[in-house]
């Protein structure tokens, strides 16, 4: 026996020694090609897509699993990759794969073959206005106050703006401005005179209270967020005016020569002519960001105002009034004119921005942040899309995508690592009006172009952590050989 | 080679050297799941492939271990084919057995046996060393008893008293504890009175309590006991080679050939006075009386004491078993400060005879109890702590480390040998069962972006799942195995009984790793941070008329 044992031992011994690197190799992504008669290293190819269950082909060979799919054993090269699904439109494009990698074609949207979108509230409106971090949007029917609503998405209610008894009814709005996410103040013209509104959201009926008489002046920007202890911050031409609308006092001009504002959670952020600080809300413990007016002066140009958008903790990106879009890595001044918005992705990695007819994309992900003295900057990718006047985008599904609301039609991009981006025709909408969209949900908010009535689309499922975990456990089971 | 098998009273340097020893155990074993914890968070593609090659060793040595579980069962098969008192004559005539008279059909299965026989006979021979007499042989069974009703010990020393054989030539020792309660020692002077014609001799030794050097373990207890017996042979002039000292635990029940089996290995043994003699055992005694999950536990535990039976050359005496008495003198008794006096009591001999002592397995059962309380959940605490006692053992490493260090004539090969397996093996009690169950998946888990685009994030799932759908053709080996070797006679069950059982081998993976790879890290850590572990009497249960 013990013979016996040592002989098995001996053979068990050899066989880990002679497997153990096959299988090492083989789960790298090296087969023998019989072929070619050597050892290849080859690629994967996850797809997933939204919805799931869809039929995979690549270069026409259909595969029995569906998705989610991890397709492995591939040779390196160009692929025809389909997908396909009943009721909605075949997905085709070409991918790459490389050796020892795998291609990740995860955030692949189907779109219905015809998209239907439910009413939500068949009146006729003139306008949706979006607020941000909210479930709610702001609908008009026309511009007199008492024509406004608040709709909330989530609990499906819908209430006036305004009090139906309260005085200010029959003013007309000039503009909305977003304070935090259950505070509006509206500036109104009543009787010949401009008024502020302090509008506190509450379900089914707001809170309205007219805070005109903290405002001494006009102004041109209104800074604010809920972190900033109930103040707002009033930009007129080049000063600052502190407002504390909860105790209703007024600082005005505590700070001139400003060029630039913006804020994050915890701090202001104030351009001047020599200088770039932060400091709390009550814009005391200053701290120095740039001293050297000679950068300030190279960078900045000296008639605009900058809106300042602390992106990250080391992210800055300033947007002028003319659309200069300006961030703190080289080459710094990405953009010269006509930038109309901004908005991050969720991995606070890429900087989505849009002109009247343009696109782009700053990817701050390539960005060195130590080492060389000259540093590595962030790289711009521009997208034209034969767009008419682009108002809004949004990043949709994991950044994955770009929800474009371009004039009046609706648009979505698909972004492509190898290629140009692929544009999707959605539907149109009220001419004039704009969309909100919410990522968590998934879904669009609109109205509609024929009347007006609020509608919604569900573009991609609402995205829940335990479901996406689960897909992507299902697709690590669901693999599939591709080798030829 | 004289050694202090303690790691008391040592010398600074020793010390030191048994600090280093105490350490290293419970530090590889963190190390490696921490490290492997560490690695898949920041190189997971690395922590992906060395799990992948830790699946195929394990899976390679888990066939392996397999194949000799599947020929030592085979084996008991054998073995018991022909009558032991049968073989023994064949030793006393000096005459090989010869099949060849029997006029009936002869299978394979007495061929194989009759010829594994004859060898053993024919390298009597050749050493020349031919045994004392069937009749001169004496068996000494000391049988440890502390807070054990009688119900528990009874049905072991009737087992003896009827054994094939003649108890007339078995002196049978209870030692009991100063501190044993009046119950227990009541069920001791009942047993006594009930059994003691049917020995040679009955000696009730109660072991006094609070002896200094004396740690509250089992070979305090048990030590004691056999210096008394000592005196009884020397008295009776009987030589203590011709003596066979059998350690059970209080719940051991034998066989009725296991002392006409033992005698036959002492006598077959050349170098018999310098050999433990390990029966398998099993733990059928209240087997569907307790939980699936201990039942399944203590079953894997039996077949690890099978697989190790291939092994000879490096098994290691465990639980209740035998020894020449002459060695046990000879080595100065089992330690009376250690927990884990079965493993001690066999590297204790190991050292002293530099390396010529061997533990022969021989081919069968001896059942005990499986450790039960009133409650699932106190049966759970009382499995993990007897499985953290069984861990314990680990006490024995740098003990054996230094003795091996400072030996001269224990050869290095041997050193090398038996201190690697030791390490190893405990390393693997503690670590393997959690890096199968928890710790392959980590590198999937924290997988940031860079790892998803790897190929091997995909293709290690497959492997994985490959591995481990072959590596369950061993768990089915296991299950079938655990069904046949269960006794027909003693235990009585159903059909939906057997299913029962080969379905709660299912719970394997959970059950290792919380009865198995954490009180061996327990006891690992423990003795890391040089914390002792008092000797803990596993509670043992009898249901009564259902109850």
């Amino acid at each position: 026996m013990e013979r016996l044992r040592r002989i098995f031992f001996y053979i068990f011994f050899l066989a880990y020694l002679v497997l153990c690197p096959i299988v090492i190799m083989y789960a790298l992504g090296y087969f023998y090609e019989p072929t070619r008669k050597q050892i290849i290293q080859t690629g994967v190819l996850y797809i997933n897509t939204i919805p799931d269950k869809a039929k995979v082909y690549v270069n026409n060979k259909r595969y029995t699993k569906n998705t989610p799919l991890a397709i492995t054993g591939l040779l390196p090269g160009e692929y025809n990759l389909t997908v396909k699904m009943k009721n909605h439109k075949t997905w085709q494009n070409t991918i790459k794969i490389m050796p020892g990698t795998a291609t990740l074609m995860d955030t692949i949207i189907l779109l219905p073959d015809k998209i239907t979108s439910p009413v939500l509230i068949a009146d006729k409106f003139k306008g949706l206005m979006p607020l941000r971090n909210t479930f709610s949007v702001i609908l008009n029917k026309t511009d007199y106050l008492e024509d406004y609503y608040v709709y909330n998405y989530k609990t499906e209610k819908k209430w006036n703006l305004l009090d139906e008894k309260d005085s200010y009814k029959n003013a007309k709005v000039t503009s909305i401005f977003e304070v935090t996410e259950d505070t509006l103040v509206v500036e109104i013209s009543h009787e010949n005179s401009v008024k502020y509104l302090l509008i506190t959201l509450q379900n089914e009926k707001n809170k309205c209270e007219d805070i005109s008489n903290l405002f001494t002046e006009q102004f041109e920007h209104l800074v604010a967020n809920k972190h900033m202890k109930d103040n707002l911050f009033a930009v007129a031409s080049d000063h600052i005016t502190r407002i504390n609308i909860k105790e209703k006092t007024v600082f005005p001009q505590l700070l001139t020569g400003v060029k630039g504002v913006g804020l994050n959670d915890e701090h202001l952020f104030v351009l001047k002519e020599e200088t770039l600080f932060m400091c709390d809300p009550l814009l005391a413990d200053k701290e120095p960001l740039v001293d050297d007016k000679s950068i300030i002066e190279s960078i900045f140009s000296p008639s605009e105002y900058y809106s300042i958008y602390p992106l990250d903790d080391d992210i800055f990106v300033f947007v002028s009034t003319k659309g200069n879009l300006i961030t703190n890595y080289p080459p710094y001044r990405f953009v010269p004119k006509g930038v109309k918005g901004i908005e991050l992705d969720y991995n606070k990695q890429r900087l989505l921005f849009w002109t009247d007819k343009d696109i782009g994309i700053i990817s701050f992900a390539e960005r060195n942040k130590t080492g060389n003295i000259f540093k590595k900057g962030p790289k711009v990718y521009f997208f034209d899309i034969n767009s008419s006047k682009i108002k809004n985008c949004y990043w949709v599904y994991k950044a994955s995508h770009i929800l474009v609301h371009d004039k009046d039609n609706i648009v979505l991009l698909e972004l492509n690592k190898s290629s140009e981006p692929k544009k999707h025709d959605l539907f149109r909408i009220s001419k004039g009006s704009s969309i909100k969209y919410d990522d968590n949900l998934g879904r669009i908010f609109f109205l509609n172009a024929s009347n007006g009535s609020l509608c919604s689309f569900q573009l991609v499922p609402e995205i829940k952590f335990i479901k996406s975990m689960l897909s992507e456990i299902k697709a690590l089971d669901n693999t599939g050989n591709g080798k030829k | 080679m004289k050694f202090n098998y303690s790691k008391h009273n040592l010398s600074d340097h020793d010390q030191k050297l048994q600090s280093v020893f105490e350490i290293i155990p419970g530090l590889t074993s963190w190390t490696i799941l921490l490290g492997m914890c560490a690695l898949s968070y920041f190189k997971p593609l690395i922590a992906a492939l060395i799990m992948i090659a830790f699946y195929l060793h394990w899976f390679l040595r888990l066939l392996y271990l397999n194949l000799f579980l599947l020929l030592s069962f085979k084996r008991i098969a054998i073995e018991n084919t022909i009558d032991w008192k049968y073989k023994i004559e064949s030793i006393e005539k000096q005459q090989p057995i010869s099949l060849d008279s029997k006029n009936t059909h002869i299978s394979l299965k007495e061929k194989i046996c009759c010829r594994i026989h004859n060898n053993a006979l024919q390298r009597l021979k050749d050493e020349n060393n031919f045994p004392p007499r069937m009749d001169d042989i004496y068996h000494l069974i000391i049988y440890p008893v502390v807070k054990e009703s009688q119900d528990v010990f009874e049905p072991g020393i009737r087992s003896f008293a009827e054994d094939r054989f003649p108890s007339s030539r078995m002196v049978m020792v209870l030692a009991v504890e100063e501190i044993a309660s009046e119950e227990t020692k009541q069920g001791v002077k009942n047993v006594f009175e009930k059994y003691k014609d049917k020995f040679l001799a009955f000696l009730v030794v109660e072991h006094p309590a609070g002896v200094k050097g004396e740690a509250k373990v089992k070979g305090a207890n048990t030590t004691h006991a056999a210096k008394q017996a000592r005196r009884y042979f020397e008295q009776q002039k009987i030589p203590l080679e011709n003596v066979v000292v059998s350690c059970f635990d209080s719940d051991t029940v034998v066989t009725p050939d296991y002392f006409s089996c033992l005698t036959y290995y002492y006598m077959i043994s050349p170098d018999r006075t310098q050999c433990s003699y390990q029966p398998i055992p099993v733990y059928y005694n209240n087997f569907w009386d307790t939980p699936s999950f201990a039942r399944v536990l203590d079953v894997g535990a039996s077949f690890f004491q099978l697989m190790e039976f291939t092994n000879p050359e490096k098994l290691v005496t465990y639980s209740s078993h035998s020894m020449s008495f002459k060695a046990l003198v000879d080595v100065g008794y089992w330690p009376v400060d250690m927990i884990s006096d079965d493993s001690a009591i066999y590297w204790k001999a190991f050292i002293h005879y530099d390396g010529h002592y061997r533990a022969v397995p021989i081919y069968t059962t001896v059942s005990m109890d499986i450790a039960q309380d009133d409650t699932a959940i106190k049966t759970f605490k009382n499995v993990y702590k007897q499985k953290r006692r069984w861990a314990w053992g680990v006490e024995n490493l740098p003990i054996v480390m230094r003795a091996f260090i400072k030996s001269k004539d224990i050869s290095l090969y041997k050193r090398v040998k038996h201190g690697f397996k030791l390490f190893e093996g405990q390393i693997s009690w503690a670590t393997v069962s959690i890096l199968l169950s928890i710790i392959g998946w980590l590198p999937g888990l924290f997988a940031g972006r860079e790892f998803e685009n790897s190929v091997v994030y995909y293709s290690a799932p497959k492997i994985r799942s490959v591995i481990f759908t072959l590596a369950s053709v061993g768990l089915l080996n296991c299950i079938v195995l655990s069904i046949a070797l269960l006794p027909e006679k003693k235990l009585r069950f159903s059909f939906f009984q057997k299913v029962r059982h080969a379905l709660e081998w299912l719970l394997i993976p959970v059950i290792m790793i919380f009865l198995s790879g954490l009180p061996a890290i327990d006891a690992q850590t423990r003795m890391m941070f040089h914390r002792n572990m008092e000797f803990w009497v596993t509670l043992k249960k009898h249901k009564v008329n259902g109850q």
